[in-house]
């Protein structure tokens, strides 16, 4: 690796304890570690329930991890507990851009109060700073001077786009975490909002990491994807090579998937339940079209420090 | 219009629909004309606010009390659907024509077991038939829900009937909705963005199941999306809709080969595909023109047309709805180039 991680994920956990069932926990996210090098760009792909958005909210340090560590930047932001996180110095380091671009604006905020907000709040700016702040970030995210007095309901879909991401833009973050940003968004809109997303994150030498279920968008905006399967990554590699010569069975079903993708993998079976898994048995096993018998003994483990790598006992190491 | 001995399940021909609003009256339908012929399955696409919902609407009768429909026609089979009364169209819903909603968990009823969801559609229609095809004992009616959710590939059919729909995945609730519109095996299906918000391999499996269903069953389907690649995957026909018109209709594959109405090549230019780089995207410029406008161009796309000129603006290109190959365009893209006609033919 020529440069140091600006996030180093090691072994991160979350469980949830389930209610009506004593003792029982469901792992949303399972002994995970991932790396983000300063400006690169990681895509999270997965089905709904995979664990992707508790992973996002640890990450966001919107939640608490159960165990693992979460080191930004060389410190262990695990450490700070995610109530108290808002007054920490990283607030304003990692910032997020949120799916639907209505819900997460304030209704009564017009669009230079939303942008304004986190540069006073986070970045300590006062008044006029956060002003002058507010027009710089308009004008990189193409959002023109007139609609900043606009409330979001003026807005088009593709205007409240840019409004989330000039909020996030504007307390001037390292780590940029973008949940589905284009998934509320017509493909007429999501491909302006794409390419501004992709230069922003060139200019601004912006890490992000890009959570999408839409495996055509992710391939087009990252350098490398990530592939989670109940709270697992099992596939992690450059996104070229992932979704062209994809390792691991279900990174190969959720590949065939794609619409146009010609002949598909189809998947039976249930997925098994994330309530306390068997630590021994690959968590595919129930859906694997290629399982044999030593899945159902031994789960398999992600090998550390490959470029492309599954976790898989298919698979060798590339 | 070449020998297609059979008329057409659904006619619709020039049908305008606007609604009243205190903002203004707002032309949302302009003449659209559509065809589905039986067991033909038809994706319907364009962006939001092109009308895909309030046609599909219009057609069963349930459009918004606002929704006034000024002129056309529509027929299914032959019944004249917007002169059928309420009664008449309530024997048809469910039973000749369903609908799949655009989001299970809002459409299923929460605090009822999806089994008994599906009994009530069945029940509905057996007193109204009293046709022995749907079975009348009570008895029948648990063990035909049973199997509507066998049909629709729910494993532990018997187990899943008593739940409740938080109680299962939003891939199953979807499930349930199309054993739900399948339960009286109607002619026609209407499925509005059945997939939306689903994840890709869940998707799939869906649209699969329903494609399947439809072709065993011969089952015309009308497939609402804005997601082009999703249908032309499954759908033998594709119509685009932009701003209330019906700009294009052809072959999936011909659509996709050879799109002669720039609006949509432009939608095929702004879908991100496995081999395309973000540089080769083109966003559709511009946006749906404001359909309360009483100064609209003929042609709506002209506004963001670069093909445009004088004459996109005063007369309205017509389309014909029953060719193989239709586009509502006076400066359409080159037709497809003598190799595409001979592999069509």
């Amino acid at each position: 690796m020529p440069e140091a991680p600006l996030l180093q994920v090691e072994r991160l956990s979350r469980r949830f304890a389930v209610a009506g069932a004593r003792g029982a926990q469901l792992h949303a996210v399972d002994d995970l570690s991932l790396h983000i090098a300063p400006g690169e760009s990681l895509g999270l792909v997965g089905e709904s329930g995979c664990g992707k958005s508790t992973l996002v909210r640890l990450l966001a340090r919107l939640l608490d991890p159960s165990e693992g560590r979460i080191v930004f930047d060389g410190d262990d932001l695990a450490a700070w507990p995610a109530r108290r996180f808002a007054r920490a110095p990283q607030r304003a380091a990692i910032q997020m851009v949120f799916q639907d671009p209505t819900d997460s604006l304030n209704p009564r905020y017009t669009a230079r109060d939303t942008i304004a907000e986190p540069c006073r709040l986070l970045a300590g700016m006062d008044a006029a700073a956060a002003h002058a702040r507010v027009d710089e970030v308009a004008a990189q995210v193409g959002l023109p001077p007139e609609l900043l007095s606009r409330f979001a309901h003026q807005l088009s879909g593709g205007q409240k786009a840019r409004v989330g991401i000039a909020r996030a833009l504007a307390p001037r973050p390292r780590l940029l975490i973008l949940d589905e940003p284009t998934a509320a968004l017509d493909v007429s809109v999501q491909a302006v909002v794409l390419q501004l997303l992709d230069r922003l994150r060139r200019e601004l030498r912006l890490a992000t990491l890009f959570v999408s279920h839409d495996l055509n968008v992710v391939r087009l905006l990252t350098d490398r994807v990530a592939v989670m399967y109940l709270g697992k990554i099992v596939e992690m590699g450059p996104s070229a090579a992932v979704f062209d010569r994809p390792q691991h069975p279900y990174t190969q079903a959720l590949v065939s998937a794609i619409p146009g993708h010609g002949p598909r993998i189809r998947l039976d079976g249930e997925i098994s339940s994330p309530i306390d898994p068997p630590p021994t048995v690959c968590r595919f096993a129930s859906r694997c079209p290629q399982v044999h018998e030593r899945c159902h003994r031994e789960a398999p483990q992600l090998p550390a420090r490959a470029v492309h790598a599954a976790a898989c006992h298919r698979v060798a190491p590339a | 219009m070449t020998g297609h001995a059979q008329p057409p399940l659904l006619e619709v021909e020039g049908l305008d629909l606007e609604f009243r609003t205190r903002g203004g009256t707002v032309h949302a339908l302009q003449g659209v004309g559509l065809q589905l012929r039986r067991g033909e399955i038809v994706g319907l696409v364009g962006e939001s606010g092109s009308g895909k919902s309030v046609l599909s609407y219009a057609l069963l009768g349930i459009s918004d009390a606002a929704a006034r429909i000024t002129a056309g026609r529509a027929r299914f089979d032959g019944i004249d659907l917007l002169a059928a009364d309420e009664r008449q169209l309530s024997e048809l819903r469910g039973r000749e024509v369903s609908m799949i909603f655009q989001s299970p968990r809002t459409a299923l009823n929460p605090i009822r077991r999806v089994g008994l969801q599906i009994e009530d559609v069945l029940r509905r229609h057996a007193v109204h038939t009293r046709a022995g095809a749907v079975g009348d004992a009570p008895r029948g009616f648990r063990e035909r829900a049973v199997q509507a959710l066998r049909e629709v590939a729910i494993a532990d059919p018997e187990r899943r009937a008593d739940a409740y729909p938080f109680e299962l995945s939003g891939g199953m609730c979807q499930r349930v909705m199309i054993a739900i519109a399948l339960a009286c095996r109607p002619r026609l299906l209407i499925a509005d963005e059945p997939t939306t918000g689903l994840d890709v391999t869940t998707q799939a499996a869906v649209m699969d199941l329903l494609t399947g269903l439809a072709r065993e069953r011969d089952m015309a389907t009308l497939f609402i999306t804005h997601d082009l690649a999703l249908a032309a995957d499954h759908c033998d026909r594709i119509v685009v809709m932009h701003a209330g018109h019906v700009v294009e209709q052809a072959p999936s594959r011909r659509l996709f080969a050879a799109p002669r109405h720039p609006y949509t090549a432009r939608l095929i230019g702004s879908t991100p595909d496995r081999d395309g780089s973000l540089a080769t995207l083109q966003p559709v410029p511009g946006q749906l023109p404001d359909l309360r406008r009483a100064d609209l161009p003929a042609c709506r796309f002209a506004g963001r047309c670069e093909r445009a000129d004088q004459r996109c603006h005063r007369e309205r290109p017509p389309l014909d709805a029953g060719a193989d190959h239709g586009v509502a365009c006076w400066h359409p893209l080159a037709a497809p180039a003598a190799a595409a006609e001979a592999h069509h033919a």
